[in-house]
């Protein structure tokens, strides 16, 4: 598991350090904490991989302004799994049930933006079987759509679709 | 941009909006991920969301509705339409379609049907699945779509009396399923099977074959080929006849009623057929018979074969066509799986070893029924085949209950197949939870010289 260290800088720059002093690579989430990582979890991350290659190495010290520090742990721990070849449908199950809709969506675009290729493409699942078989205004409220169709091409649609609403299931209290 | 801003360029701070910056190709991804049905649902969140189903590469649109009044008014219209739209918008890869409708409330307006078979844009669709009732009308298959070369897999299901139009040709069609469709004359069969120029395997399941008289069709790419025929109607006139020259065909399936007769020749590939028959009332048995032994003359090339219970129960009646059946040569492998109305079987079974004579393995992975018990000495001892002898080399039995035929059966394959190697024998659930049974068998087989069963 990545070791947590509070950040002493306030306003974070990329320090330059020589790669051969520090194996670890550290990433700063967006309210800079520090996370130390082995180099191996970098690779895993092709946004990350690719900001190291560019520098030749020379920059280990990344700063992921738009992941909390609430999600990077997560992130990194799929990342682990996966280099060690542990990604099963229970550990996958396990990781989900843990999440609530909100830190589903946020995972998702912390491995959008990592470009996390796996981690996207379960959690692509993960939202496909959340808003399978939910009301029109369930699926909106999840992404946080607002409807720019008038009532009236609405209703429209809604009879021409009218088949696809068979067996919805009914709208419970969002989750959060 | 240097890498600083490249990772500060993403702004995600308004979580509200979750959705709204992602790029399609991730919303696609979502989308393909989800049911045809919840994917269109989407349609409706926004006009970003309208089209966006639209690229997808599948789609499986299926009504079931057992409700006479589900409240929708006409729910089958509205999505041979939404079809229609998809269709002429969609301008990415071949498509695979799959549309069903199902349901006492469904009703399927033939000529809408027919209008979006001859959509022009039909030619965007690879494989395609359509399952409807279109409640025995004719129904004629428009000229555009006989001549569409994009389709690589077809199936219809049909419920209509399906008429074929007199020019047909699907150029690419590999794989064609067609079922439930009652064929209008000979004319449309031919032309239909004549059509399909590269066709590699042929499903036929519970068609209506009572228009039809004598067809004669040569598919020469045809590697696999299925049929199943439903139980007989009352205007079943049993006449019906089709001849398949199949030079390449290399796997054969025939289940259910053999109400048509099939004529397979020209089968110099063939390595497999499954022929798992039913029995319908007596007084049609004898065509029935018939009708087998003139499938399995067309098969006798085959190199492993399976027959169900039944299937060999049918050959009773066809006692006196019985020796017309010729010697299967290249036979190596048999498997018989009796059922539980075993009666005559096994004498019918030791006739047909007979015309076996390069048998190498048998196999039973049913057990016999308890009830031959009572016929059990009779039907073994009259003569032993000639594989027996000379090229029986294993024996599987499963299922294997340890009574008192099938032990005799063992007993007898045991003394007269002297170049068995591999002798395999599974207990039942029956016998593996009686621990006395067990033992008894276990002795009685090491007298015969068997000391380590399954």
């Amino acid at each position: 598991m990545a070791e947590e260290v509070s950040s002493q800088m306030n306003s974070l720059s990329i320090s330059e350090t020589n790669p051969s002093s520090s194996a670890t690579i550290s990433l700063v989430s967006g309210d800079d904490i520090v996370f130390k990582v082995e180099p191996t979890i970098a690779k895993e991350m092709e946004t990350v991989q690719s900001f190291i290659d560019e520098t030749d190495g020379k920059i280990t010290t990344i700063p992921l302004p738009n992941i909390s520090s609430h999600d990077l742990p997560y992130v990194i721990e799929y990342c682990e799994k996966s280099i060690a070849g542990k990604i099963t449908k229970e550990f996958e199950a396990e990781f989900v049930k843990k999440l609530n809709n909100e830190e589903v969506k946020e995972l998702f675009l912390a491995a959008n933006y990592l470009n996390i290729k796996k981690l996207l493409d379960f959690l692509s699942q993960v939202i496909a079987d959340r808003i399978a078989n939910k009301s029109v205004e369930y699926v909106r409220r999840y992404f946080g759509i607002e409807n720019d169709f008038t009532p009236e091409e609405e209703a429209k649609l809604r009879e021409e679709l009218a088949w696809t609403f068979t067996g919805v299931d009914p709208d419970d209290e969002d989750e959060n | 941009m240097n890498l600083h801003d490249k990772l500060q360029i993403y702004d995600i701070s308004d979580k509200k909006d979750f959705i709204g910056n992602l790029p399609d190709h991730i919303l696609h991804h979502i989308l393909s991920l989800m049911s045809t049905k919840d994917a269109v649902a989407t349609s409706i969140l926004s006009k970003r969301w309208k089209y966006l189903w639209m690229d997808l590469f599948a789609f499986n649109f299926a009504i079931y509705s057992n409700q006479s009044d589900s409240g929708i008014c006409n729910p089958t219209n509205h999505l041979l339409d939404l079809v229609h739209r998809l269709l002429h918008r969609s301008n990415s890869r071949p498509i695979s379609l799959t549309i069903a409708m199902y349901g006492s409330g469904i009703t399927v307006d033939p000529v809408k049907l027919h209008c979006l078979l001859s959509d022009p844009n039909m030619y965007k669709v690879e494989e395609l699945d359509i399952s409807l009732n279109l409640k025995s009308n004719p129904f004629i298959l428009p000229q555009s779509f006989s001549t569409c070369a994009s389709f690589n897999n077809l199936h219809l299901q049909l419920e209509c009396v399906l008429n074929v139009p007199s020019c047909i040709c699907f150029s690419n069609l590999k794989t064609l399923n067609i079922s439930s469709v009652t064929f209008s004359n000979d004319d449309s069969l031919q032309k239909l099977l004549s059509g399909c120029v590269v066709l590699q395997e042929l499903i036929m399941y519970g068609c209506g074959w009572n228009n039809i008289k004598h067809v004669n069709i040569a598919m020469s790419t045809l590697r696999k080929l299925s049929m199943d025929f439903n139980y007989p109607t009352d205007d079943e006139f049993f006449g019906s006849k089709i001849e398949i020259d199949a030079v390449n065909l290399l796997s054969f399936t025939c289940s259910g009623f053999l109400t048509v007769e099939v004529s397979l020749v020209n089968l110099a590939s063939i390595v497999d057929a499954y022929i798992d028959l039913q029995i319908y009332f007596p007084l049609n048995q004898p065509y029935i018979a018939a009708h087998e032994i003139k499938l399995l003359t067309g098969l006798h090339q085959v190199k492993s074969l399976w027959l169900s219970n039944d299937t060999l129960e049918c050959l009773s009646f066809a006692e006196d066509n019985f020796h017309f059946l010729p010697s299967f040569y290249d036979l190596k492998r048999l498997g018989v799986n009796f059922g539980s109305v075993a009666g005559y079987t096994n004498a019918f079974l030791m006739g047909f070893l007979k015309k076996t004579p390069k048998l190498e393995a048998l196999e039973i992975p049913n057990g016999f029924d308890p009830i031959i018990c009572m016929d059990g000495e009779e039907w073994i001892m009259n003569s032993v085949p000639l594989c027996f002898k000379t090229c029986l080399n294993l024996f599987c039995f499963s299922n294997f209950d340890g009574d008192e035929a099938e032990i005799q059966f063992l007993k007898f394959i045991l003394e007269n197949a002297p170049n068995l190697i591999n002798i395999h024998i599974y207990g039942s659930y029956n016998l593996l939870a009686d621990l006395k049974k067990q033992t008894d068998i276990c002795n009685r087989m090491k007298s015969m010289g068997l000391e380590n069963w399954t």
